[in-house]
């Protein structure tokens, strides 16, 4: 099979299908949500609206994580006077309907009865002023307590950047190695290092950043909303960016021998019940396979 | 003993096992941190005709002793829950199967190619086989105590928990004695009884991996007699 055929099909196959289950859950805690802060904080008119990959297009089935910003205005006192207190009384708000997850600046929403992670993130701000283009963000860890940023800067950066499907296979093969990087560093490394393939196909967008990244170890990336302010180093570290520099050797591998298969599996997954036969031929073959234990029996 | 790590100690090993891993898991990559040796990525299972069956996310934690001690396996992607019932420990540690097992298993010189092919292969296609039927197909030991007296039950051929505990005792001993009475509760002289299971078994399972079981025997005695 060809490159281009290869990763089109498996693109296709990781694609967040907008009338699915999922998507159909998470739209309507998305308006669960919305109505949980318009009714705790009648008084005000927060922006509530998605971040992230729903915004930036850039969604694939495997990491399908709603953000939701919930931005006050610059004026408005109403949901705290610091930025500590907007984020606890936002955390709060959501208490008797969800578990309610504190991240660094994001509050995870996890289902009270099933113990389900809904995949929401909601990030709680205020916008620095009345044009409502910047807004700050609490930061529960680190250096700084507070972070200014950009939403729209942020979207636009990636959805209109003409490479949102290398994002996309990009951030599979973040997760299939295991290499844990955050995504928006990911999207801005794709942004910054494969910006002159954007009018090529998929596959050479996506083979060429792969290249760049195993020839080279010394890339950076900086937060287009705020250049200046926020230090992207400390995460895109020397061991950071030797191992995927390491992932991306290995993975070049496999394109420079066709064995395109072996990076992101087959492009015609086999049925639940064909998978069955298939173990349990493979099991037939052993008289004395190991029987998993526990050793609690909690 | 060298107060260094052992990869740093023996770096021809370590090259071999960066060698072996990624020429035969190209989706894994072996590396450290904070001197623990992991090999993490993408595993793909396949049938006996190299089709693909399923594909998991996996790190494999090399033990500071090794290659004495058994890897500590994780499944990266939150696939499988992190409950006893699908045999994960909560930190996402998998039990690939009983420490008295490790003869069979995880025998001396196994290498971590034929640690990943075999019990991490089988395990991961227990759990595929399980998200489809809720059944393990190679079976499953039952959690903690209980596990441990099934496989004494079918070494010694006796749910006997008695003759279980007294063959674990004897197993943590550093000799044995041939006078000693024969954990069978004959009344003979285990030289004139079972010495021969005993020192098959001595041969097989180590002293801590017995002391761990024993440990567990005489909790559920403590248990059971405060019942």
């Amino acid at each position: 099979m060809e490159q281009e055929e290869y990763f089109q099909k498996i693109l296709k196959l990781h694609k967040v299908d907008n009338d699915g289950e999922e998507m159909k859950e998470i739209q309507s805690t998305k308006e669960e949500v919305e109505a949980i802060i318009l009714g705790n904080f009648e008084d005000s008119s927060p922006t509530i609206r998605y971040g992230g990959s729903k915004a930036k297009n850039t969604m694939i089935i495997d990491s399908y994580d709603l953000d939701m910003v919930c931005y006050f205005n610059h004026n408005d006192n109403s949901a705290g006077t610091s930025l500590k207190e907007i984020y606890e009384n936002i955390k709060n708000c959501f208490a008797d309907n969800y578990i309610v997850e504190p991240k660094k600046s994001a509050i995870r929403l996890i289902s009270k009865d099933t113990k389900k992670d809904l995949h929401i993130d909601v990030v709680p701000g205020r916008y620095v002023d009345d044009t409502k283009t910047y807004s700050y963000i609490f930061q529960a860890e680190g250096e700084k307590e507070r972070m200014k940023t950009n939403l729209d800067v942020h979207i636009k950066n990636i959805r209109d950047s003409g490479l949102t499907d290398v994002v996309k296979l990009v951030k599979l093969w973040n997760i299939r190695m295991g290499l844990n990087l955050k995504t928006f560093i990911l999207e801005l490394l794709v942004v910054k290092y494969a910006k002159k393939y954007k009018d090529d196909p998929l596959s050479k967008g996506l083979i060429s950043f792969w290249e760049f990244l195993r020839d080279h170890e010394d890339f950076s990336i900086e937060d287009p909303a705020n250049p200046e302010g926020n230090d992207l180093s400390q995460i895109l570290n020397q061991d950071v960016r030797q191992f995927l520099s390491m992932s991306a050797s290995n993975v070049m591998t496999l394109v420079d021998n066709n064995n395109l298969d072996s990076i992101f599996g087959s492009t015609e997954p086999i049925s639940g019940e064909e998978k069955t036969e298939a173990i349990k031929t493979v099991f037939a073959g052993y008289s004395d396979p190991p029987k998993p234990w526990s050793s609690s029996y909690e | 003993m060298s107060s260094k790590s052992w990869y740093l100690d023996n770096p021809t090993l370590f090259q071999q096992i960066k060698d072996d891993v990624s020429r035969n898991f190209p989706m894994m990559i072996t590396f450290t941190v904070n001197d623990v040796v992991l090999i993490r990525g993408n595993l793909q299972l396949y049938d006996n005709t190299h089709h693909e069956i399923d594909q998991y996310t996996i790190e494999i934690e090399l033990p500071k002793s090794y290659p004495k001690g058994i890897p500590v396996v994780r499944e990266i992607n939150n696939r499988i829950p992190k409950i006893p019932d699908r045999h994960v420990y909560d930190k996402g540690g998998l039990c690939l199967f009983l420490l008295e097992e490790k003869w069979k298993y995880y025998k001396e010189g196994t290498s971590i190619v034929d640690f990943i092919n075999g019990p991490i292969s089988l395990y991961l296609l227990g759990q595929s086989f399980f998200e489809q039927k809720g059944v393990f197909p190679q079976g499953e030991r039952s959690h903690g105590v209980k596990g441990i007296v099934e496989l004494y039950t079918e070494i010694l051929q006796t749910d006997d928990t008695e003759i279980i505990k007294t063959f674990v005792e004897y197993l943590c001993e550093p000799i044995t004695r041939g006078h000693w009475p024969c954990y069978c509760k004959s009344g003979k002289k285990i030289r004139n009884c079972h010495m021969n299971i005993l020192a098959e078994y001595r041969n097989k399972i180590e002293p801590e991996i017995a002391m761990n079981s024993l440990t567990y025997l005489l909790r559920e005695e403590i248990d059971s007699k405060k019942k």
